[in-house]
């Protein structure tokens, strides 16, 4: 099996800069707003400077005295993925979209085609330059398994491809950090580290009793596989999501909170968005959570169901009512966060009888009809008549790909 | 910087393989042919499919907006430099 992981490059910040070419070869940050402090992306050249994802404004300006600060469009970013995924489904049937701006293609149903992975890579790139713009590169990831794929990826030159093979791996494991792989976060990297492991490679002259004792029963085989060069299960996992198992949304402020009125505004805004979604690929969830977070502070509170939700009015009561309402508001918030977890089919559950529940139904199914004509929220709950609305958005790691991409 | 202007403007263009080419867009006035189309992206405001066109005209870079319901256009942008 071969495996291509194609990559857009520093994806938000090149659009703009296809779109606008007076950017091109500057340094650009895209900030999610104009008065935000963020640089959400960064292009090329402004990370050949020291600027990344999340760096504060303050300090990319002291990178970068020239940075170009551009509002970002996840409309327009989405428009090009939109176009990206059926780009790179025209040359195979599976393709598996992993985030706004990265996709796995296996070819074992088209490399007969092109004769190679490496013609293949050639033609995506080509095609990319003719469909997406000519400002606009990938970088492409050829191998055996996807996480060796996406590994490539990260060795590709920008607008080239580079590949994994058994010959190589060794070499590239060696040289290879722990977060290097997709899969191994922050907190894992650092007890490897502790353990004495500064590459991949090490890893495999552990003993199995070793990584079992020191990273559990799951880590320890995981890490295992991983080091002889097998597909990682945060990767493995992407064939059995059928289905959202969680929705969630985040908003962060311009400034921090303390009106009742106005969170219990934004609570509203963020359960309508995350139910509607919910709604949208008909399922409905058990698990109710809200994240609240002040300047150095952070309230969390979930609570399990016995039955499934996904009426905002019923789901809002749950949040606001049921968990925000025993908070005693000790501090300001800046960051807003709802989430509707444990999601199922609604065809999978059985169908709830209460003359209560059904009228609710009937009623959401009419409001998502018009609103799936007219645009989210045209027809919406009272509270959030007055005041601007948050509107849904899209993030680089595309949360909700499953909704916004629906598997047929 | 852009700096928004939402003024009517009309289009000129052809159909090439189906879509619709802008060519010269009429702004106050004064004729501004097309040199390069650098992007189209497709949005919906609300109910309205919306296209933009990120275009070029004598050096200058344009965002123009196409609505789809009332086949209008609108000069959305205009790129400032400095």
């Amino acid at each position: 099996m071969t495996i291509l992981h194609v990559d857009l490059n520093s994806y938000f910040a090149t659009v703009e800069q296809q779109q606008n070419p007076f950017l091109r070869g500057k340094p650009v940050g895209i900030v999610k707003d104009i008065g935000r402090m963020c640089i959400i992306a960064a292009s090329k050249e402004a990370k050949r400077l020291g600027i990344k994802t999340g760096t504060n404004l303050h300090d990319a300006r002291k990178l970068a005295p020239r940075l170009i600060l551009i509002k970002a469009d996840f409309d327009k970013y989405l428009d090009y993925t939109k176009r990206f995924f059926a780009l790179v489904e025209s040359f195979s049937p599976d393709v598996t979209l992993f985030s706004l701006d990265e996709a796995f293609i296996n070819t074992s149903n088209c490399i007969r085609l092109c004769g190679s992975a490496e013609t293949l890579a050639v033609k995506i790139q080509e095609k990319i330059y003719a469909k997406l713009g000519n400002w606009v590169t990938a970088s492409i990831g050829i191998s055996y398994n996807r996480t060796l794929a996406k590994l490539a990826g990260d060795h590709a030159p920008k607008g080239g491809y580079f590949r994994i093979s058994k010959e190589n791996l060794d070499e590239i494991l060696a040289g290879c950090k722990p977060r290097d792989i997709c899969g191994i976060g922050p907190r894992l990297e650092e007890k490897l580290i502790n353990t004495g492991v500064t590459n991949i490679l090490q890893i495999r002259k552990l003993e199995d009793k070793i990584l079992k004792l020191r990273f559990g029963p799951f880590w320890g085989p995981e890490l295992k596989r991983i080091s002889i060069g097998e597909e990682s299960h945060l990767l493995r996992l992407l064939d059995s999501n059928l289905y959202m198992k969680g929705v969630g949304r985040t908003i962060t402020g311009f400034r921090l909170c303390d009106s009742e009125e106005e969170i219990q505004k934004i609570i509203r805004n963020l359960v309508e968005e995350a139910t509607y979604k919910i709604r949208q690929m008909n399922l409905a969830g058990r698990q109710i959570s809200i994240f609240l977070e002040g300047e150095e502070k952070i309230w969390y509170r979930h609570r399990t169901l016995k039955y499934h939700v996904r009426h905002p009015d019923e789901v809002f009561d749950l949040i606001y009512n049921g968990l925000y309402k025993g908070w005693q508001r000790s501090f300001a918030v800046i960051r807003f966060g709802v989430h509707v977890g444990l999601l199922s089919p609604v065809t999978n559950l059985t169908a709830c009888w209460l003359e209560s529940w059904q009228k609710r139904e009937k009623l959401w199914s009419a409001v998502d009809a018009i609103n799936k004509k007219h645009g989210f929220a045209s027809l919406r709950s009272a509270r959030l008549l007055r005041g601007p609305l948050i509107r849904p958005e899209v993030t680089g790691y595309l949360g909700d790909k499953l909704y916004q991409f629906p598997r047929e | 910087m852009y700096q928004t202007i939402g003024e009517t403007i009309s289009v000129l263009g052809i159909f090439r393989e189906t879509s619709f080419v802008p060519k010269t867009f009429h702004w106050h006035n004064r004729a501004y042919p097309i040199e390069e189309i650098t992007s189209i992206h497709e949005v919906k405001d609300e109910s309205i499919k919306k296209r933009r066109y990120a275009v070029l005209s004598n050096g200058n870079l344009y965002l123009l907006e196409y609505n789809r319901t009332t086949e209008t256009w609108i000069l959305e942008q205009i790129w400032m430099e400095g």
